[in-house]
């Protein structure tokens, strides 16, 4: 191997990271810059983070966000552990098809999921608003938290669990004592997987969601077609850097409890 | 030895499906005595500890620990603990911790200053008096397995199970646990029940080895008689005899009947020599036998 080749897989790393990120680059620096049109730097200002914070529309759309994220959230992540732990525990029948069962919606295209779960509750007479939103969001995030919790339950020693009864534990007393302390970083990367998981969820939302009741990535849709104001780049930045700190803080809990 | 047995197995069966992993075994262990079970991988040996620890339940036949049938009752209602192979140490818990799990359980209810005496006298006895504050992952294989022994030590248990708990220490380290563990074994005098593959650790700590094959025993008796006669061609094989002749049986003498010492036997090998031996097996005129010299 010469020389060149190392250089050449660098140019490359360099060239992709251009591609994937060159586009998130150009909206955080024009959130930065009071251009209102065109692409030209004239200094820095926070204006547009101002415009952000002062906007009743946005307000609006982010508290129905995070009204709909924060319980489906913690929803999904509680029926994801209790499932995981049924899927890994028990030897029911069909438990293997229906841990493959669980992996359909992660690669179903959310527009199907859309329409279905849009003539689902529609034929339910739900009434759409933030409660059949919410309840899309669970059931789409179920899939995530389940699988993300039975990855770190298979990484724990059954030998544990036996080791405590046989200290004196009973089945209960093991699993809070043992079982859970062990799975809690699984069900905390679960969760921090979750929020952005569910809080940057468009498609799905935008079939299940009625009149009023815009989540943000709706809304940022909305604005966009009345003309791209920086006020989207800003809103844009916060809402890729905020949960981006999220899934990197869970992958760095998921591996530091690896090691 | 006509006391109550510590642990006692009777015509105990247990199946994983079509493989029978235990096979009809009978068993009776003394209180305060070192006895191992000594086989090749997949004897059964690790299968019989799980039974008589209650991590399996038996299809058919009855475990006794101190002369209580015990089939029914989990783990966490028997006496018996265990030293698991891997230590099973609980990762998120300190050696501290790990040590006074039992302890602490409601079931025991013991108060907090009983427990810190009794976790300091468990660190004594396994020579790990400064590293009550550490996690797990910061000892050494051999500190782990000593903390997994104090770990069942301290709930004082009637019989200890352990499941070849120096398998994954060096050689020279091994040698040293076997001496340490027989010391504690007559320092706490528990009935201990061992697991093992080895029969250099099983000869050297034991009062009695039951050697297993195929989820039965082979032989069962103290290291010298197993080592010196040794009644089948495994269990020759197994404790590493290498001059092993097939021969057939060309006269008998029973022996007195009732009386201890058995009679002769003359085997014709099937290289032409003829040997005497005592006939301890009862064997008749014309069997088919091989033996070691």
């Amino acid at each position: 191997m010469n020389q060149t080749s190392p250089r050449l897989l660098f140019i490359g790393c360099v060239f992709l990271f251009v591609f994937m990120y060159a586009p998130l680059l150009v909206v955080i620096v024009f959130s930065l810059t009071p251009t209102e049109y065109g692409v030209s730097w004239e200094g820095f200002t926070l204006k547009w983070y101002q415009a952000v914070f002062d906007n009743k529309n946005i307000q609006a759309a982010l508290k129905v966000s995070l009204m709909v994220t924060i319980p489906s959230v913690l929803i999904a992540t509680a029926i994801g552990t209790i499932t995981a732990f049924t899927l890994y525990r028990s030897k029911f029948i069909g438990r293997a098809l229906f841990q493959g069962v669980l992996y359909i919606p992660l690669i179903m295209p959310d527009l199907v999921i859309g329409i279905s779960l849009l003539l689902f509750y529609t034929s339910l007479n739900l009434e759409l608003g933030i409660l059949t939103i919410l309840m899309a969001h669970v059931s789409f995030t179920i899939p995530l938290t389940t699988l993300v919790i039975i990855a770190r339950m298979q990484r724990i020693d059954r030998n544990l669990e036996d080791a405590a009864m046989d200290l004196g534990a009973d089945e209960w007393t093991t699993m809070r004592k043992v079982t859970l302390p062990l799975l809690k970083p699984g069900i905390l990367a679960a969760a921090l997987l979750a929020f952005p998981w569910s809080f940057n969820d468009f498609v799905i939302t935008f079939f299940v969601s009625g009149v009023g009741s815009s989540t943000l990535p709706i809304r940022v849709y909305s604005m966009i077609r009345l003309g791209v104001s920086p006020i989207i780049n800003a809103l844009g930045t916060l809402i890729v850097v905020l949960p981006l700190i999220l899934v990197v803080l869970g992958l760095l809990l998921e591996r530091r409890r690896m090691g | 030895m006509k006391q109550v047995a510590s642990v006692e197995l009777a015509h105990v069966v247990k199946r994983y499906g079509d493989v029978i992993a235990v096979n009809d075994l009978s068993l009776v262990i003394g209180e305060g005595e070192f006895f191992s079970l000594l086989g090749p991988s997949g004897c059964g040996k690790t299968t019989t500890l799980r039974l008589i620890g209650g991590l399996e339940t038996p299809d058919s036949g009855e475990v006794y620990i101190s002369g209580e049938v015990v089939n029914d009752r989990p783990p966490y209602e028997r006496s018996s603990n265990i030293v698991f192979q891997n230590y099973a140490l609980f990762p998120h818990l300190t050696v501290n911790d790990n040590i006074a799990f039992g302890l602490r359980l409601k079931s025991r209810r013991t108060p907090e200053p009983e427990v810190k005496k009794l976790v300091a006298q468990a660190l004594e006895l396994v020579h790990l008096e400064d590293f009550g504050a550490r996690r797990p992952i910061q000892l050494s294989g051999g500190q782990q397995q000593r903390v997994a022994l104090a770990r069942a030590l301290i709930l004082r248990p009637k019989v200890l199970l352990l499941d070849e708990p120096l398998g994954a220490l060096d050689r020279k380290l091994r040698k040293a646990m076997q001496k340490e563990l027989r010391r504690i074994q007559q320092e706490v005098n528990i009935t201990f029940v061992y697991v093992t593959h080895d029969q250099e650790e099983a000869m050297s700590m034991s009062d009695r080895v039951a050697v297993m094959r195929n989820g039965d025993f082979e032989q069962i008796g103290s290291p010298q008689e197993i080592f010196q006669s040794p009644q089948t061609r495994f269990t020759a094989d197994f404790m590493g005899a290498c001059n092993i002749y097939s021969g057939r049986v060309i006269a008998a003498d029973a022996g007195e009947v009732g009386c201890a010492s058995a009679g002769t036997v003359q085997i014709e090998t099937e290289t032409g020599f003829t040997v005497m031996s005592r006939n301890n097996l009862e064997l008749s005129s014309g069997a088919a036998t091989s033996f070691s010299i």
